[in-house]
């Protein structure tokens, strides 16, 4: 078997290694933050090097080509983004500081065994994995009871999703006899019309829909983020919804588009979900809430990219995630800069940002309007891409309502704009003093969010060979 | 109806009633029993289905540690007698509406499967082919579960160990 | 021979109900997961029920990991109402989200 090709798991997992022989040793934050950058980046440098690496591992269970790794790359940047912003990793108790490190390179190999299974014993076991390291991950909140409450809501909502999603692949199974996903794209087009397949496809994207917080499993979001450490549901908002996105769209290709009922069913989960999270951001005060509710929102306008299940629509979904990551991630910077004690900050507390801190107020301004959809960031493209692909399958009214949901968002995030360059701020605010290295990282976030805006063809184009390499 | 049939059916009965009789207690203690035994009628299930490793381990595992767990738990709480209020009406409706949707589905399944499938035939698996099986083909399964496993020793550490977070100064005091 | 698939399907699917209903219907955090335990061992009967209907190994697989994931799950699960019950005196789930019986 070639170990080449396994070679970003293979380092995912020697980092979480290290940090389990880390967490026994004496307590050093600086020393487990030095190694964990190290790590971690050693991790990006393998998935980019062996992005177009081929193959299929494990007798079959696992299979590596453009489109995992692609997917794996974004993980991994994602990984390494939120080592970076954990130097001042104040949420959590020093002693937890190596089992944080673990907990997210466990998270972040799940997660990347997730995007390259097929078969759907391996799905399944790397989904438990990936969440019940956030669910940890979400408990180690330092303080009282701050994670108390959204720890349990998190684990028994996550807990009965995958319960839900086990059963639908119970169903699948028990319906075709095919257990790798590579039989299942052949049989289900042929057994779409029976009940139980399509029940049981419905129950198995229960569980994404969990970790994705689209609708009817959306309750999790915003008190998860509240509880969770910044750092903690900057992942959660980055990397986990980018392999989601991943599965969601290898489980719909599965169907071939042969089903309009579940295409429907998307497509009203992906309506009730953009409608609902920008309709109840706006009433937020708190910024990591604010943040959660867009995110819901988000994911459903990723569904209309993935409910197309045409070339296009895969294409920008997969833009789509990079997109999230890439914004997401930038709002969570600023986040943990301007509220460095790891307590959660009120969106009040943003106001007079551009004299305390100019690159991180014009960080959050571009991400803001990222997530707006205003041109020429990516956030423009993302929604273009997806909305053309819609419209090439003719879903005219649910494009409509996409588009009417992105005016409503863009109201709440001039708020926060508002809030952070018009607002004076308040007494005995000082200048920020970002982490080192912070604004030169918010600098590059921006250029590459401008950047990508304004000439996304390179990128597109290998995003396009991954969404061919899913067929 | 040949003798596995008849088993079949006396399972699910035992199964389905001991589980209602659970869900349904006020009595936590009692609703864990009622639990083995409907854990039991499970593993003697996957007997019938020819599976004897899965029975055995459904024995030793969900019957005996796990539910085990839950009563200790719920002894050590001294939650014995601690009267649930059962069912309350806010509750009823999204767990009613759920259950009433899904047993549409379910209905509407057995009715449409009037084709007259065959009976399975009965066959079993022997523990040595089967954890050949296991380990030939799903081996990177059994290392992601022991991870899994490794995972959740950590979060109950860290929650054990924070427990007593609210008495642990009093104790600390009182030495 | 045994019975046909779907009778075990009526069967899981029955279970699998009884599971949810107590995961949405009681308040009690100890009978909630109890309702995810049913859930989960439902899954298991309609898998190791598939793997003889195919005859195949898979199914059994699939089970033998559930046992697996159910044990995790009713750790971590377990040690999470145990702390919950440290701190605030109580195990019911509404009571926890409303704040209002915190003991401190």
């Amino acid at each position: 078997m070639n170990w080449m090709i396994f070679s970003p798991e293979i380092c995912c997992l020697a980092t979480a290694l290290v940090f389990l022989f880390l967490s026994m040793a004496p307590v050093d934050s600086r020393r487990d933050y030095i190694v964990a950058i190290a790590l971690t980046g050693v991790a990006v440098c393998a998935s980019l090097a062996g992005i177009h690496a081929q193959g299929e591992l494990f007798h079959g269970t696992y299979r590596i080509d453009l489109f995992s790794q692609v997917f794996k790359s974004m993980l991994l940047m994602g990984l390494f983004l939120v080592v970076v912003i954990s130097s001042g990793l104040n949420g959590i108790e020093r002693r937890y500081h190596p089992e944080f490190y673990m907990l997210l390179t466990i998270c972040t190999l799940a997660l990347m065994m997730l995007v390259s299974a097929v078969h759907i014993l391996t799905l399944y076991v790397a989904l438990e994995l990936s969440s019940y390291s956030l669910y940890i991950l979400v408990f180690l909140r330092k303080g009282r009871d701050q994670g108390t409450s959204s720890g349990m809501k998190f684990f028994l909502i996550g807990a009965s999703a995958s319960a839900t999603m086990l059963f639908g692949l119970a169903l699948l199974y028990g319906a075709t006899n095919a257990a790798y996903f590579r039989v299942l794209i052949e049989v289900i087009p042929g057994v779409i019309h029976q009940p139980e397949v399509i029940l049981g496809l419905a129950l198995a994207l229960c569980g994404f829909f969990f970790k994705m917080a689209v609708f009817p499993f959306h309750f999790w979001a915003p008190d998860v983020y509240e509880g969770a450490a910044h750092q903690v549901a900057a992942y959660i908002s980055t990397a986990s919804k980018v392999a989601v996105i991943a599965v969601l769209l290898r489980m719909a290709a599965l169907t071939g588009g042969a089903s309009t009922h579940l295409v429907h069913f998307l497509a009203i989960l992906a309506i009730i979900s953009m409608t609902v999270g920008n309709l109840t951001a706006i009433a937020q005060k708190d910024l990591k809430r604010l943040l959660a509710f867009s995110s819901i929102a988000h994911a459903g306008y990723v569904l209309v990219g993935i409910l197309c299940i045409s070339p296009q629509g895969n294409t920008s979904a997969i833009f789509y995630a990079l997109t999230v990551l890439l914004l997401k991630f930038t709002c969570f910077l600023v986040v943990v800069q301007v509220a460095f004690d790891g307590e959660n900050i009120e969106i009040d507390r943003l106001a007079g940002l551009h004299r305390r801190s100019p690159i991180m107020a014009l960080a959050l301004m571009t991400a803001l309007f990222g997530l707006a959809g205003i041109p020429p960031t990516i956030g423009f493209t993302g929604k273009l891409l997806i909305f053309t692909a819609a419209m090439e399958k003719g879903y005219f009214a649910l494009v409509l309502i996409a588009m009417f949901n992105v005016v409503i968002s863009l109201y709440y995030y001039l708020l926060v704009v508002r809030a952070a360059y018009l607002l004076e701020p308040a007494e005995g605010e000082g200048a920020l003093a970002p982490m080192p290295g912070a604004g030169i990282l918010a600098g590059t976030l921006v250029a590459a969010i401008v950047a990508i805006g304004i000439y996304p063809t390179p990128i597109l184009e290998l995003i396009r060979a991954a969404a061919m390499a899913l067929g | 109806m040949t003798i596995y049939s008849t088993l079949f059916y006396l399972l699910a009965v035992l199964i389905l009633a001991s589980t209602a009789i659970a869900v349904t207690r006020r009595n936590m203690v009692h609703a864990v029993i009622y639990l083995v035994i409907s854990f039991f009628g499970s593993a003697l299930l996957f007997y019938l289905f020819g599976a004897p490793l899965l029975a055995a381990l459904e024995v030793i595992i969900y019957a005996g540690a796990i539910m085990i767990l839950f009563l200790f738990i719920v002894m050590m709480l001294r939650m014995e007698g601690l009267e649930d209020r059962l069912f309350p009406l806010k509750q009823w409706l999204p767990a009613v509406g759920v259950c009433f949707v899904y047993g549409m589905v379910l209905v509407m399944l057995i009715v449409s499967d009037t084709t007259d499938a065959p009976p399975m035939p009965a066959a079993a698996a022997a523990p040595a082919t089967f954890g050949q099986f296991l380990f030939q083909r799903h081996w990177l399964a059994i290392e992601i579960v022991s991870m899994l496993l490794l995972i959740a020793l950590v979060g109950v550490l860290r929650l054990g160990r924070d427990a007593g977070g609210k008495t642990r100064p009093e104790s600390e005091v009182a030495q | 021979m045994i019975v046909p698939y779907s009778q075990v399907l009526v069967l899981a699917g029955l279970l699998f109900l009884m599971g949810m209903f107590c995961l949405l219907s009681r308040r009690n955090l100890i009978m909630m997961v109890l309702g995810l335990e049913i859930m989960l061992n439902a899954s298991a009967v309609a898998f190791v029920g598939a793997a003889l209907r195919w005859q195949h190994l898979d199914g059994q697989a699939v089970a033998i990991f559930i046992i697996a994931v159910a044990a995790a799950e009713v750790s971590i699960g377990l040690g999470l109402i145990v702390w919950i019950y440290r701190r605030t005196g109580t195990v019911d789930a509404g009571c926890i989200e409303s704040d209002a019986c915190r003991i401190d």
